[in-house]
């Protein structure tokens, strides 16, 4: 929703400004990688702050007072969300093409983008329902925990499938994209269902 | 005839509280004031009404449709403004319009910025740098910008200092001069109450002990004032609850012109709205 962009007007100036010091400092070193994931953390957490913006100020429950349904108010979330994946996304390729002409020989593979934007979107899915399970204050704390749980399954992916540089590794790129997707949807209706129940 | 709302044996379940068979109606065109101490069960009963919480049993109405299968056609009918500000810190005025401007279909633009001139508040400062009479203020201005036909306050005047309570105050009296409005108020200022309300509804421990309209129990209801053995010696069918102190006894009557009949010698005084919150919450029952 439109307030959720209001909201957070003040802060995408910092962010747009850190973003460019980190292009300044990244793209030279040749160490894109690190910028892709900081943007798919970024793009999981601005839908987050919100979240706690909205319990902060007792939003919930006025929004509940308007018309409009429980189930928009989880829809916009994840409406936010995919918006912010597809900007993180498209950040990122700017970045790689920019680095790419820069220093071709440290190009960064398109899909090594896709396969952080992946993880990126498991991540959100799997915030988001203990985010509206336990309220922001507590799930702040599994965030973290969480954040581990998806570098190690990053690190067994490259463990897996790291090894085998070939044409099989697109495929498998798009296999984790797909459960990726998979589970957002799925992620998306249990949170309509814990908001169903929720009472503020 | 048409009532605004109509609740009918409200229940709801907490762990350590519960609202047991609210029921009441405020008709159409008219105030009521929604009374009870801290913890009483107001805001409880608002949220539950609205379906913020979920509701154990019981039915509510709103403008005789019911609340489960017309939500959002009710919904756009109403405008509530809770106890606390409920818009974004960061936010501006402007932007609460850009909001609420989307989700309303009645939303008024103009109107909106009117109520925003008519009460001195700024549209471009952020609703942090807001007072708290400010806040109250612009929560009013966008309750009652889409036209609603009922607004729900929970209690919207509480800490605020008089003056600006007395102007909110007048700005409820403006909207009920249309007939088709009404408004339930939630309060435990009672002075307030007793200037514009025309129903009262006394809330305790989550039962409602008194619905009536405000004329009714002023006319009826008294304070009999009486030492402890006259008490003793007194029928009492007409009593309600009653107080003791070091100098008698004080006991709420509940039709006192039939009292003072029978008993023409006793002192019968007027009861306030606070002298009913007090007795029903502090009083012993008879």
């Amino acid at each position: 929703m439109l307030k959720d962009f209001l909201n957070l007007r003040p802060m995408t100036k910092t962010l747009v400004l850190m973003f460019f010091i980190f292009g300044i400092v990244f793209i030279p070193l040749g160490n894109t990688m690190a910028i892709f994931f900081l943007l798919m953390i970024f793009a999981a957490l601005l839908p987050m702050t919100t979240l706690s913006m909205d319990d902060m100020a007792k939003w919930d429950r006025y929004a509940l007072t308007m018309p409009v349904t429980r189930k928009d108010i989880v829809k916009s979330k994840y409406l936010l969300m995919v918006l912010f994946y597809g900007v993180a996304v498209v950040i990122s390729c700017i970045i790689a093409v920019i680095s790419n002409y820069l220093i071709p020989a440290n190009a960064t593979p398109f899909w090594f983008i896709l396969l952080v934007g992946a993880l990126g979107v498991l991540y959100g899915s799997l915030l988001f329902p203990l985010l509206y399970k336990f309220g922001s204050e507590k799930a702040r704390y599994m965030m973290f925990v969480l954040m581990a749980v998806v570098g190690l399954l990053l690190v067994g992916w490259f463990a897996l499938f790291g090894e085998s540089f070939s044409g099989d590794l697109l495929l498998y790129v798009l296999i984790t994209g797909a459960v990726s997707i998979a589970a957002f949807i799925a992620s998306y209706f249990v949170s309509v269902r814990l908001y169903d129940k929720k009472e503020f | 005839m048409s009532d605004a709302i109509c609740i009918h044996q409200l229940c709801k379940e907490y762990p350590d509280f519960s609202l047991k068979n609210v029921s009441f109606c405020l008709p159409k065109g008219s105030i009521m004031g929604f009374i009870g101490e801290n913890g009483a069960g107001k805001t409880t009963t608002i949220k539950t009404m609205l379906g913020i919480a979920g509701r154990t049993s019981g039915s509510v109405k709103l403008f005789g449709l019911e609340l489960e299968t017309h939500e959002t056609e009710i919904k756009n009918r109403i405008g509530v403004v809770f106890d606390e500000c409920s818009f974004h810190d960061t936010l501006t005025a402007g932007d609460v319009a850009k909001i609420l401007g989307k989700i309303y279909s009645t939303w008024d633009d103009l109107l909106y910025l009117q109520y925003l001139k008519q009460f001195d508040l700024p549209e471009k400062k952020k609703i942090k740098e807001y007072s708290r009479g400010m806040k109250m203020k612009l929560g009013i201005a966008a309750a009652l910008s889409h036209h609603p036909d009922l607004l729900i306050l929970d209690e919207p005047t509480s800490g605020l200092d008089p003056v600006v309570r007395e102007e909110i105050l007048d700005i409820f009296l403006e909207f009920i001069q249309d007939e088709g409005h009404s408004i339930l108020l939630s309060s435990h200022i009672t002075s307030d109450l007793d200037k514009i309300a025309d129903y009262l509804t006394f809330i305790h421990e989550g039962k409602i002990v008194l619905s009536k309209s405000k004329d009714e129990i002023m006319d009826d209801m008294g304070i009999l004032k009486c030492s402890i053995e006259e008490f003793g010696a007194l029928d009492k069918t007409s009593f309600l609850t009653y107080r003791t102190n070091q100098f008698g006894c004080e006991v709420l009557i509940k039709d006192k012109i039939a009292f003072a009949a029978r008993h023409p010698e006793m002192i019968v005084d007027p009861v306030s709205t606070e002298s009913i919150m007090v007795f029903y919450a502090r009083g012993k029952a008879v």
